[in-house]
């Protein structure tokens, strides 16, 4: 569990140092009721289709996932060590929940899936991946999709 | 993550998200947060629960009808005691967990190292190989290497060998990262396919405390720790051995 009391103390003080900045602008954005929302889900967890560049250490790009990918199709090369692996190495879905999404639209809990998701890497500083960000929030709105779940890892 | 969801909801996309680290969430203030008490590595829960899975979903998708924010939100449900256990259905046919190679002592040269590691490799294979059978899918493979061309790799670095070598604009350092990650994933997934390997620390302590391939983690930590490469103490100090092995809670 990820109560800094359940970690080693290094990783604890290393969480409580990492930067990060508080924003000044608290945007808040509403949208239609659930059952007719289009949904795309964003990972922090350096997932990408097996035939994609790697994560490397600096990486701040993004990777583009198929809403129709299937779980044998993606791979993992986020850098940390300190993190679980085996939780989506029996089950993508621990990390990238995309197939529950597929069965809550399938449902009519939300609307729709995406036609695309999409990966970081998560351990650069949050003001260096902006750019990769505002990219994907283009080809989201280009999808219609108007709703995100964000993952970290 | 909590900066990407402010970044998405400046470009007019309405967010929610999972957070694992509440702090830096607190700090961050996303639209709208649900705090889970998972490990990293499982923000939404237990693998193969499919309806504990939705259960979370669905907490972070309510937050979208709250009226203002931001907002965290606690999410209660903790994982239940033997979560992720296969059930007896699924170990029917099953043996016990074999005997793997000992390692070798101490004092063993390096090359003893690299040879008892492909053993154990080949030694794990049938479980590998069930897992991915049962699971239709390995998260092996981001090396482009064989997993024996993996144990190989790691092996030729500890003997200084046959050490990797750079190849498709990757550093020889960014190849044997990946040739490590690849090993630890294949075994990951085999010993998840026995009985008795549910957690994630169960698995990670089988690793670098009982195995070949845990001893030649620590010996290739303690190597690139003074390398005089810059890359190598990167990956000795940050990227081969979890902290958690490294200064283990009291």
């Amino acid at each position: 569990m990820v109560r800094l009391t359940d970690i080693p103390a290094i990783d604890a003080q290393h969480l409580l140092d990492k930067e990060c900045p508080a924003f000044e602008e608290e945007p808040w954005v509403e949208g239609p009721p659930l059952a007719e929302r289009r949904v795309a889900i964003v990972t922090t967890a350096g997932l990408h289709r097996a035939g994609d560049r790697n994560f490397n250490l600096r990486d701040v790009g993004y990777r583009v996932i198929p809403g129709a990918i299937e779980g044998a199709d993606l791979v993992m090369t986020h850098t940390s060590v300190n993190f679980d692996r085996t939780g989506f190495q029996q089950d993508l879905n621990v990390c990238f929940p995309i197939e529950r999404l597929r069965e809550l639209a399938a449902d009519g809990v939300i609307g729709s899936v995406a036609d695309f998701h999409f990966a970081v890497s998560g351990a650069p500083h949050p003001a260096e991946l902006e750019e990769s960000a505002r990219a994907i929030a283009a080809i989201m709105k280009a999808d219609a999709v108007d709703t995100v779940l964000l993952v970290p890892i | 993550m909590g900066g990407l969801a402010i970044y998405f909801e400046e470009e007019g996309l309405a967010t929610t998200q999972i957070s694992l680290i509440r702090i830096h969430t607190e700090r961050t203030q996303p639209p709208r947060a649900l705090w889970v008490p998972y490990e990293l590595g499982r923000p939404i829960g237990v693998p193969n629960d499919p309806t504990f899975q939705k259960r979370v979903m669905t907490a972070a998708f309510d937050l979208l009808d709250a009226p203002e924010g931001p907002l965290i939100v606690d999410y209660a449900e903790e994982i239940p005691d033997g979560a992720g256990e296969m059930d007896e259905a699924a170990m029917t046919g099953m043996v016990c967990p074999i005997d793997l190679p000992k390692p070798p002592d101490a004092t063993a040269p390096a090359s003893a190292l690299g040879k008892a590691l492909l053993q154990e490799v080949a030694s794990l294979s049938p479980w590998y190989e069930l897992a991915v059978n049962r699971r239709g899918r390995t998260t092996v493979g981001p090396s482009g290497m064989t997993i024996d061309a993996c144990g190989k790799a790691l092996a030729g670095f500890l003997d200084g060998s046959a050490p990797p070598e750079a190849r498709d604009g990757m550093p020889a350092q960014r190849v044997l990262k990946l040739a490590y990650e690849d090993l630890k994933a294949y075994y990951g997934e085999a010993i998840t396919a026995q009985p008795g390997y549910s957690t994630s620390k169960q698995v990670e302590d089988w690793l670098f405390n009982e195995t070949v391939l845990g001893k030649a983690l620590w010996t290739l930590r303690d190597i690139c720790l003074e390398h005089e490469d810059e890359y190598f103490r990167y990956l000795g100090t940050n990227s081969i051995v979890p902290d958690r092995q490294i200064h283990p809670p009291e």
